[in-house]
């Protein structure tokens, strides 16, 4: 990093914009709030206990991965009609099992490109929600839509991570100091956009109480 | 070109795409609102339509029975009564035939009442007020109830339907309270609201319904003369509104535009 300030201060915004969505859908914990708070949970994690310590964050990375395809799977699995609900669900399983086996054949590794390959899965999934909404013909405005804003905050961040995830490898290897500054840029940006994104489509959720 | 290079416009391009599809979703959901307003504008104005010739052939059909009723029933009955007087010079009158004479004079003041109640003369050529003040006055000289007509502010003329459809609410309502609300004194008023409507309010001292009933028996089997209150509102874009303002005081307000225009 060159150190300008920019590059110092939204790694730590990206950390803590989970808070975003958590304070605005504080009245009403469903799936995406859970989601968020494992999300700042191993977030808070990496930056503060692991990566100062130098200890092996990999596996932190493996669990982040393996519990936001879990909570994403839930999420659109209650959205879906039933009969295709069973069926994401179970690829969801299959997907977890394999890229957790991936991760734990040689010790616990993080690969990239796993992550990369989830992500266009993510990608789809918001697309087939951008399908039901216009399906669904409703005739109220679809800004007001939490379901919308949940699909629109899942195609930003993942289309725009999945470039860097699929190169991450090779980038860490050969071009440390450029992945540094494309992970800031790209990676914390599009996490601090995607958190106020959530933040509008938890606010958006109809209230329990 | 370099691979962070290549990244970082294919992240642009993808979230361009992105951009774009987020776009497509928003203006075409617009589309589909406007056209769901469009049909459910139609669909309303093709039920309006319905509902108003529905209510014009029921109006006719009540002026043609009026009508056979008073040109031709009532001088057929007439005749017969002048024959019979007739009858009466030749012939020493019978206690019979005294009795006939009778029974027609009451056959025809029902014709007569019948024929008013289904063709409100004084509606079409005296207007809404002098036809309310009319009916209340047929319902104190029915020794019934008292009843009473205040015109608190004094409405324009409205639209001939609007007129019809209030007068035939009316109608049905005092029908209802005189045979139901065992009530000794009923008042119609009409009003202007603050905000331009026309007010109707029939008040009575008997047993009353709240809205909450209303809605209730408006839904039930049966209650031909509800029903067609609320269709006969519909029409003319009217509202009712019942109360109980205390123990012995129920009110009914109906709030017309004053514009609507079959």
């Amino acid at each position: 990093m060159n150190g300008t300030p920019i590059l110092k201060v939204l790694p730590y915004i990206s950390v803590f914009a989970p808070l975003i969505p958590l304070w605005a859908g504080r009245a009403n914990r469903q799936t995406l709030w859970w989601y968020m708070l494992t999300a700042l949970a191993c977030d808070m994690l990496l930056s503060f206990v692991f990566r100062p310590f130098s200890l092996n964050k990999d596996w932190v990375a493996v669990f982040y991965i393996t519990a936001e395809l879990l909570f994403i799977s839930v999420y659109f699995a209650g959205k879906i009609p039933a009969p295709k609900r069973r069926r994401l669900l179970l690829g969801t399983a299959i997907a977890a099992i394999a890229f957790l086996v991936h991760a734990l054949c040689d010790g616990i590794k993080f690969h990239t490109p796993d992550a990369g390959m989830i992500q266009a899965f993510y990608i789809i999934l918001a697309l087939a929600g951008f399908y039901l909404i216009l399906k669904r013909q409703e005739t109220t405005s679809v800004e007001t839509s939490s379901f919308f804003w949940a699909c629109v905050a899942f195609v930003i961040n993942f289309s725009g991570n999945f470039l860097l995830f699929l190169f991450f490898s090779y980038l860490v290897k050969e071009k440390s100091q450029a992945l540094a500054k494309l992970w800031v840029y790209i990676h914390c940006s599009l996490n601090i956009i995607y958190c106020v994104l959530m933040a509008l489509s938890l606010h958006l959720q109809k209230r329990k109480f | 070109m370099n691979l962070e290079t290549l990244i970082v416009m294919g992240t642009l391009m993808m979230l361009s795409l992105c951009g774009g599809i987020i776009w497509f979703v928003i203006l075409y959901q617009r589309r589909v609102i406007r056209s769901q307003i469009e049909i459910k504008k139609i669909n309303e104005q093709k039920q309006q339509e319905l509902l108003n010739a529905s209510i014009n052939s029921e109006e006719q059909e009540r002026m043609r029975i009026a009508a056979e009723l008073h040109d031709d029933v009532a001088p057929t009955l007439a005749s017969i009564k002048l024959y019979l007087s007739t009858i009466a010079q030749q012939s020493p009158e019978t206690a019979l035939i005294t009795q006939s004479k009778l029974l027609l004079d009451e056959s025809l003041q029902k014709i007569r009442n019948i024929a008013h109640k289904l063709q409100p003369s004084t509606l079409y050529y005296l207007g809404l007020q002098v036809s309310l003040q009319s009916l209340a006055d047929t319902i104190n000289n029915s020794d019934s109830m008292q009843a009473s007509y205040n015109e608190l502010k004094p409405l324009p003329q409205l639209p001939a339907n609007t007129e019809l459809s209030i007068y035939r609410i009316v109608q049905e309502l005092t029908n209802n309270i005189i045979k139901h609300a065992q009530a000794q004194k009923m008042t119609i008023e009409t009003d202007i609201s603050a905000d331009g409507l026309a007010l109707l309010t029939v008040s009575h001292d008997g047993t009353g319904i709240t809205q909450q009933l209303f809605e209730e028996l408006v839904y039930k089997k049966g209650a031909i003369g509800l029903k067609n209150i609320v269709t006969r509102l519909k029409s003319i874009q009217a509202s009712i509104q019942f109360r109980q303002v205390s123990v012995s005081l129920f009110t009914i307000t109906i709030q017309a535009p004053m514009n609507v225009i079959f």
